[in-house]
C-alpha cells in the first residue's frame, strides 16, 4: 500500500488523480466522525465532501513533521463539523434517535430502548466531551492523536473521556434500572 | 442485560456507517470544478488570501508591509506634530 506522504507528494507535483486514493482511503473514518459528532446521517456526506475539497486546497500547507495526515484531515473534519453544527444549527437533539425495531425479540427491544438512552446521554455531553468520546471510542484513535486535533494536552482528552464514560454510564444504569 | 454488553453493542452500532457509491466520485468532481475555476480566474481575492495563509513568506511579506506603513505613518504624525510646535513656538 502507497503510504499517505507519496500520493500527497504526486498531487503536488500536479497527479490530482491520485487525491483520489486518499479519498477513498479516509471517506468512512471521516463521513462516521461527521455522523457522529453532527447527528445528522443525512448531510453528513455534504459536510466531508466540503472536508475532502477543503483538504485538497490546503495540501500545500500540510506538513508531515507537524502530525500525520490522518490527523490533520481530522482537524479539518472536526473543525466543519463545529460550523456545520453552528450554520446549519442542528440542535444536539433535533434529530431524535433512530427508532428501535420492534420486530424482533423482547431482548432486543430492551437493547434497542438502551441504545437510544445512550444516543441522548451522548448528544447532551458537552460539546468537547462528546467529541473526544467519539474520537476514542468509535474512532479508536489514540488519545495523543486526539489531543494534536483538538489543540489540548492528553491529560485533558483522558479527563474528557472519563466524564463523558461516566455520563453514559450513569445513563446505562438508570435506563437499565427503570427496563428491569 | 449487562451494562458492559449493551454499551459495547452501541459501540459497534455506531462505528457501522454506509457510503454512498458515488462519494468519491463527487469529490473529484468538485476538485476538478475547483481547478477549473482557479485557471479561469487566476487573480481572485481568494487566490490572494490563500496565498497569503499558506504561503509563510507572503504572510511574513504582509505583516512587514504593515508595520512598515505603521512605522512611517507614526513619523509623519511626529514630524507633523514637531514642525507645528515649532511653528507655533
Amino acid at each position: 500500500m502507497i503510504e499517505d506522504t507519496g500520493i500527497i507528494r504526486a498531487v503536488l507535483e500536479g497527479d490530482t488523480e491520485s487525491f483520489r486514493l486518499l479519498v477513498q482511503r479516509y471517506q468512512k473514518p471521516v463521513i462516521r466522525m461527521i455522523a457522529n459528532l453532527i447527528n445528522d446521517r443525512h448531510i453528513c456526506e455534504d459536510v466531508a465532501q466540503e472536508v475532502f475539497l477543503a483538504a485538497y486546497k490546503k495540501l500545500p500547507s500540510f506538513d508531515p513533521a507537524r502530525g500525520g495526515f490522518s490527523t490533520w484531515l481530522f482537524t479539518i473534519a472536526r473543525n466543519k463539523s463545529i460550523n456545520a453544527i453552528k450554520k446549519r444549527k442542528i440542535l444536539s437533539m433535533s434529530n431524535p434517535p433512530e427508532n428501535p425495531d420492534f420486530s424482533g425479540p423482547a431482548d432486543s427491544l430492551i437493547r434497542d430502548e438502551l441504545f437510544i438512552e445512550l444516543d441522548r446521554a451522548l448528544n447532551s455531553l458537552n460539546p468537547g466531551h462528546k467529541r473526544a468520546l467519539v474520537m476514542a471510542e468509535f474512532e479508536n484513535l489514540p488519545y495523543e492523536q486526539i489531543a494534536q486535533i483538538e489543540g489540548v494536552k492528553i491529560g485533558t482528552i483522558k479527563s474528557r473521556i472519563n466524564r463523558a464514560k461516566h455520563r453514559l454510564r450513569s445513563a446505562l444504569e438508570g435506563a437499565n434500572g427503570d427496563i428491569k | 442485560m449487562k451494562d458492559n454488553e449493551v454499551y459495547e453493542s452501541w459501540i459497534q452500532k455506531k462505528r457501522q456507517i454506509d457510503v454512498s457509491q458515488y462519494f468519491t466520485d463527487r469529490v473529484m468532481k468538485d476538485v476538478y470544478q475547483w481547478r477549473q475555476s482557479r485557471k479561469s480566474s487566476p487573480f481572485t481575492i481568494d487566490r490572494l488570501i490563500e496565498l497569503i495563509s499558506f504561503h509563510p513568506l507572503a504572510k511574513f511579506g504582509l505583516v512587514a508591509a504593515g508595520a512598515a506603513t505603521g512605522i512611517v505613518r507614526l513619523i509623519i504624525i511626529i514630524n507633523t506634530i514637531l514642525s507645528n510646535g515649532v511653528i507655533n513656538g
